[in-house]
């Protein structure tokens, strides 16, 4: 008898239960489940415990199903499941340039993908919007935009910014390849720790949700977040906005955690209602009393509790080659020699790639081009942000290139309604159509070689933008604010 | 069904390549790749893992082409995959967080075709680990210490060939102590048997994920309830 014949007896099953009690016995208690939320939710998925710390997992919603996987899975004759659980969005292969949908030299295969998608609409796979459909945008602002991520789901992505949506209240990574999904509407996944991050003090003026994630990634490390699904909490984080929520649980990747989450509330509900795929009427009522008894008990345990203090803090901008690389707007540029010893060999690197003087203020360095766009700040409230900083004013002559890139195409529509694209343009801004664009420099929008961008993205790696580019992070409106003065600014002195 | 890919044990040249956070991007531009997405993905069929060696002719690509040649078109003298002995590499001694970014299939793809199916790292971006083990290109992951180590003994004598060993889960070189490594067992019994293993253990519980899905259309039918399904 094999390992699995014999789990399958009642003894082997007494074994099993008595070894991994916790996956098991929540299943039979769905409605009065306590803990941390993200114990709830991944005890309320698990199809079966497969030893150890490893469960099988339902999954609610998968970004992914390309029509080219889907059709080469269908060729193949296997049975595909859920076809409703799948969404899809070519947003990184995409040209943002206004002519994209004439010029079919902009983008990569965008006419492919048109075609492809209609047959993979026969197909039940309702959900894959190309370029011109209203619904398209950066994969992470249309799940949430459109209603698809809702609190309690698991959903998984190949993309690593996926934790974006755990803002919603829910489960979410990336790296996962959607192709078995597609298969079995299940994923296998280790259970992470969990590590709550308390968000506390009062930020001063001018601090944004960026400016929170940035610092909390500064004074914890890129690798904090290894193995642990981390939940952020706190006053602080409480008083964002939805959108500001997206901004904090995008980066969570960048401390090395796969999942960010924050507990739903009313702000999350607000942010839901009346969305496309959300519920509908006959079930509002019926799914936020669900979703209430989502958050974290009070009485819950974390495998780790860490406190991030807002109070003083500057707004953030990176001077080196990891998001961990980030200083408030009026300290001074580190010097690897003071640096810890661990991390003195990587800030020797960052500032001979950034080409910036150690002990010179990060006040003031000139730049050469400006993007605002990305999976962390592109949606309605960033840009009326944005604009509002720069209304009335003038980029300054030397910035090469400043985009703003709207994360989706009902983001780049509600901007437009509202008059913000004309404030973009009278400043002297590009205004793009939605993609993910430079965040990334391989889509066809990409930083000129040897150029220096002030960026609202979430990386600053080594060529992340564009061969020999140098990328500064920083919030949306200090981005903004770059822009105008053409070097590195105080949005604080703009508000 | 469920092919996967075989690796049991693969001794040849080790390259180092030691740069960090190296993007996927930069292994394989994804819109080279994506302007024969007919090509590779759909009207041929299978991905072509051997393109370097087919009838003696290239049909593939080069990986990392933005290092490897010049923007005149020239290959780069000073890219350490154009000097021997490290033209005929099969193993790549990389930097840590290795493949990371959104489109890490391509630079699997591209690896193997320029003939990789190794690559040892501190660490890897996590959807280009996975995706190696979809394509049969093995990624181990040591310790930063030893990976430099690795990497001081391959300078020293580029010549001598590396063995890594999936079934005792050891890197072997003359004249060194074998380096154990660990890797996710599911994913080793995959390479190992040539069968994905993990689509076949997810198959066993489908009547428990169905009977889970129909408990869950009753309890939370609002996830079901998109505007395909109002309509009906």
């Amino acid at each position: 008898m094999n390992r699995r014949d014999f789990i399958r007896t009642s003894v082997g099953a007494g074994l099993l239960v008595s070894a991994y009690p916790r996956s098991l016995f929540a299943r039979f208690r769905a409605q009065e489940r306590r803990g941390t939320m993200f114990d709830k939710i991944w005890d309320a998925h698990v199809v079966a415990n497969l030893g150890g710390e490893t469960d099988l997992l339902q999954v609610d919603r998968c970004i992914g199903g390309s029509p080219t996987q889907v059709m080469r899975l269908v060729r193949e004759g296997v049975e595909l499941r859920n076809p409703e659980m799948f969404y899809n969005v070519p947003d990184h292969t995409v040209s943002t340039s206004p002519e994209r949908y004439d010029d079919p030299s902009l983008g990569w295969g965008w006419q492919a993908y048109e075609e492809l998608a209609g047959e993979m609409r026969d197909m039940g796979f309702t959900k894959a919007f190309g370029q011109s459909d209203p619904r398209f945008g950066i994969m992470h602002v249309v799940g949430p935009e459109t209603g698809l991520s809702q609190p309690g789901m698991v959903l998984c992505a190949g993309d690593s910014h996926t934790c974006t949506h755990g803002a919603m209240g829910l489960i979410s990574w990336g790296g996962e390849n959607s192709e078995n999904i597609l298969r079995t509407g299940t994923v296998i996944r280790r259970r992470p720790r969990t590590m709550r991050v308390n968000i506390v003090g009062t930020p001063g003026p001018g601090i944004r949700a960026k400016d929170v994630i940035l610092r909390t990634i500064a004074q914890l490390g890129t690798d904090s977040g290894t193995g642990y699904a981390v939940e952020y909490a706190g006053p602080v984080v409480r008083a964002l906005s939805q959108e500001g929520r997206f901004s904090v649980c995008n980066l969570a990747v960048e401390m090395a955690s796969p999942t960010g989450m924050v507990s739903p509330d009313d702000t999350t509900y607000e942010y839901l209602a009346g969305r496309e795929f959300a519920p509908s009427a006959r079930y509002w009522d019926q799914a936020v009393e669900f979703w209430r008894n989502l958050p974290t008990d009070d009485d819950a345990v974390f495998d780790r509790e860490e406190t991030v203090d807002m109070t003083g803090v500057e707004p953030q901008v990176t001077w080196g080659i990891n998001p961990e690389h980030a200083i408030g707007i009026g300290e001074r540029i580190p010097d690897p020699d003071d640096a810890p010893p661990s991390k003195r060999a990587t800030y020797r690197q960052a500032i001979e790639y950034s080409r910036l003087t150690p002990g010179e203020p990060i006040l003031g360095t000139p730049i050469d081009e400006v993007f605002i766009g990305s999976c962390v700040e592109s949606r309605i409230g960033d840009l009326r942000a944005a604009a509002a900083i720069v209304e009335g004013r003038r980029v300054a002559s030397t910035i090469a290139s400043a985009w703003v890139v709207p994360g989706s195409n009902a983001v780049k529509a509600q901007a437009e309604a509202e008059g913000l694209d004309r404030i973009f343009r009278d400043a002297g801004f590009e205004w793009r159509e939605s993609g993910c664009s430079k965040c990334y420099g391989s889509n066809g929008d990409y930083v000129e070689p040897g150029h220096r961008c002030v960026s609202n993205s979430n990386r600053n790696y080594i060529g992340r933008q564009g061969r020999d580019t140098n990328t500064i992070l920083a919030s949306t409106t200090t981005v903004a604010a770059s822009a105008i003065a053409g070097s590195i600014a105080d949005v604080r002195t703009f508000l | 069904m469920s092919r996967h890919p075989r690796f049991v044990r693969h001794t040849g040249i080790a390259a180092p390549f030691r740069q960090p956070d190296l993007e996927s991007e930069f292994i394989a531009p994804v819109g080279e790749e994506l302007r024969d997405l007919h090509a590779v993905h759909l009207d041929g069929g299978d991905v072509r893992l051997d393109a370097h060696r087919h009838d003696g002719s290239w049909t593939g690509r080069h990986a990392f082409p933005g290092f490897r040649y010049r923007p005149d078109g020239a290959e780069d003298p000073d890219f350490v995959l154009n000097r021997e002995p490290y033209r005929d590499a099969s193993i790549l001694l990389a930097g840590r967080n290795f493949g990371q970014g959104s489109q890490q299939a391509f630079a699997v793809i591209r690896l193997r075709q320029c003939g990789m199916r190794v690559v040892i790292a501190p660490s890897f971006g996590p959807v280009f680990n996975d995706d190696c083990f979809d394509f049969g290109l093995l990624p181990v992951t040591l310790d930063e210490r030893v990976v430099d180590e690795l990497a001081d003994r391959v300078g020293a004598s580029p010549g001598i060939a590396m063995t890594v060993d999936l079934a005792r889960q050891v890197v072997e070189r003359p004249g060194m102590a074998p380096v154990p490594f660990r890797i996710d067992p599911r994913r080793r019994s995959s390479l190992l048997q040539g069968v994905d293993t993990t689509l076949l253990e997810r198959l066993e519980h489908e009547a428990g994920a169905d009977a889970m899905r129909e408990r869950d259309r009753r309890l939370r039918p609002w996830i079901y309830d998109g505007p395909d399904h109002r309509d009906r």
